[in-house]
């Protein structure tokens, strides 16, 4: 199979020319996601509950590593400090619009509550950023659902796996389950401490990291 | 957009290391296809009678290159996802004589080793031992140099980024280059075997 | 052709030899489009590039903190390959290089070109050869430290993906291989 005119190696030498040629013509990619926005479409979204995600489904999203997201604290410097969800990077609305993530990176947004992260969203997503998500009910909304949830003292057989995984969970980032009955929390369920805290303890600063995924992955050599 | 797959949150971090296994499999053997195995192949790009490591490695790039950049195009990998390592200026540039120089010494580079190493070629193991014993010695001097090693930080950046042209246009440029190449090194190939082997080999 | 290969490498004890007679290497073209299509490969799937130093860095790291935690615990170069709590060694590089092993003993097994031997330079001794095959592995090893990856990693991967320090890492490679050749002929010609 010869071509007369050229051999294999100087076809595919001019096929990658061609291409070379044709990338002249084309779009960068890396901008490939900015464009304008279309005022009904934000509108739309801004109504829809899907921006939201609930604390204890990052909580599993952050155990199981799989997933890319960027985790931001949009509280001050010193909240940020004093305690704050693992990996999660501590921006000013203002670090964000000055473009400190990519467009394409899903971004999980969470603040003292929902307010300051909503103008966050509505800001970013301005911006064309693809996806931007805010932690439901914000720091406040992972302490009480993720590291000191609620678990009614009875629980049916059919519920108990359920409240087995949010218990594992809790304990996975270094807080407490705590046993209520009728809305009266009764014990803190714990199976390293013995002193018994009446009040709601404090989440601390230095919570054990999570298994395995004290750093972001590696990526390069 | 659906690609990177791994970072769209397709699969788990177990699947990726089977994932790499197999990515690692082609690696290899297309390596040893062209003849990377052998240190003499590899060593002599640099007295210019066989310049398959120049042709092979700018025709990988080219490759892969072009790949990126049209799938980034059609929408179909998300190009601002991939990883890219970030620039120290003048570490790399040390660090590439360094290597340019255990080249000509061992004939090797560490990745060419290792699949030398699994065609048995023994000098290809004791390079892989002293890549080994490189990166120890790396290790223990690290605290010492650690301030040169981050010194030159810039980042990601990118060919097109700094010299402000479109990507496009980079991308033209480097495969019209390439495609220079090979046509000049095809033509130092010839002048060069005949040099050293007296148009015998 | 194949004929006076079977031929010639009949008194090879390799009892492959006999059903793999020895075959020429690939076209270069073919075998870079082979290895550009791996390396988009990872890109797409993975959405990160190939490499090896990597990997020994790992291990070296992993070694080192078996032998000597304490002394792995206090510096940052090992502590970057070593997870708190996971095996260090479940890394995708290390996993990738295993891969390497067994694709390279593949491809050279059905081309006959598996057998124990050294490669070098007609005019120097096996000795010298796997002394200096030692010390270029060393520089090697370094030097990947330094630039944050080695040909795979840096010259490959960054190479297609148009980033600068690998396009300025992979034209320091060239110069100072270009740079010392001469001096060092003896061992390849």
């Amino acid at each position: 199979m010869r071509c007369p005119v050229m051999n294999i190696n100087q076809r595919l030498g001019l096929f990658a020319i061609l291409l070379g040629i044709l990338a002249l013509f084309t779009k960068d990619p890396t901008k490939a996601s900015m464009g304008r926005i279309d005022p009904n479409k934000l509108l739309l979204e801004t109504h829809s509950t899907s921006r939201f995600i609930e604390p204890f489904d990052l909580a599993e999203k952050i155990i199981s590593g799989t997933q890319y997201f960027i985790l931001v604290d949009l509280r001050s410097e010193k909240e940020y400090e004093q305690g704050t969800i693992p990996f999660a990077i501590n921006l000013s609305v203002k670090d964000l619009m000055a473009g400190a993530l990519q467009r394409n990176q899903q971004i999980v947004l969470f603040s003292d509550d929902d307010t300051k992260s909503l103008n966050a969203w509505l800001a970013l997503k301005s911006l064309d950023y693809k996806n931007v998500f805010i932690l439901k009910g914000g720091y406040k909304g992972w302490v009480d659902n993720v590291l000191f949830p609620k678990i009614p003292a009875e629980v049916s057989q059919n519920e108990k796996e359920k409240y087995e995984k949010i218990k594992q969970v809790s304990l996975y980032f270094g807080g407490k389950p705590l046993l209520v009955s009728e809305g009266k929390t009764l014990e803190i369920q714990s199976p390293v401490t013995s002193s018994v805290n009446t009040q709601l303890p404090k989440p601390s600063v230095t919570s054990p990291k999570p298994a395995g995924k004290a750093k972001p992955k590696r990526e390069g050599c | 957009m659906i690609a990177p797959f791994y970072k769209f949150g397709l699969f788990g971090e177990e699947l990726s290391l089977i994932i790499a296994f197999i990515i690692g499999i082609g690696f290899g053997f297309f390596l040893e296809r062209a003849g990377f195995g052998s240190a003499r192949k590899l060593a002599a790009q640099f007295y210019f009678y066989d310049m398959t490591v120049f042709k092979v490695m700018f025709t990988a790039i080219v490759t892969a290159m072009l790949g990126v950049y049209f799938l980034g195009v059609f929408g179909l990998l998300d190009v601002n996802l991939i990883y890219y390592t970030p620039t120290y200026i003048v570490p790399q540039i040390v660090g590439g004589f360094l290597l340019g120089f255990g080249f000509i010494l061992g004939g090797y580079c560490p990745g060419t080793s290792v699949v030398s190493t699994s065609v048995g070629r023994i000098d290809g193991l004791f390079f892989l031992l002293g890549v080994f014993l490189g990166i120890l010695f790396y290790g223990e001097v690290y605290p010492l140099i650690s301030d040169f090693v981050h010194s030159t930080a810039m980042g990601k950046q990118t060919l097109y980024g700094v010299l402000h042209i479109p990507y496009g246009v980079v991308v033209f440029i480097v495969v019209v280059i390439a495609v220079g190449g090979f046509a000049g090194a095809s033509y130092l190939e010839k002048v060069f075997q005949k040099k050293f082997f007296g148009g015998a080999k | 052709m194949e004929e006076e290969m079977k031929i010639e490498n009949g008194k090879e004890k390799a009892f492959h030899r006999e059903y793999f007679p020895e075959k020429p290497y690939w076209n270069p073209y073919f075998a870079g489009i082979g290895l550009g299509l791996v390396s988009l490969s990872a890109f797409v799937i993975m959405g990160r590039g190939l490499g090896a130093s990597g990997a020994i860095s790992t291990i070296v790291a992993t070694g080192v903190a078996t032998i000597a935690p304490a002394h792995a615990s206090g510096n940052e170069f090992y502590q970057n390959y070593l997870s708190t709590q996971e095996n260090p060694l479940k890394d995708w590089l290390v996993f990738e290089v295993l891969g390497v092993l067994v694709g390279g003993f593949v491809s050279g097994l059905f081309a006959g070109r598996v057998k124990i031997k050294i490669e070098k330079g007609e005019r120097i001794s096996n000795a010298t050869r796997l002394v200096f095959a030692v010390i270029g592995g060393m520089l090697m090893g370094f030097g990947a430290k330094l630039a944050g990856g080695c040909t795979s990693g840096q010259a490959l991967t960054g190479g297609a993906l148009l980033n600068l320090g690998s396009w300025l890492f992979m034209l320091s490679v060239f110069a100072g291989g270009y740079l010392i050749a001469y001096f060092f002929r003896r061992l390849w010609i």
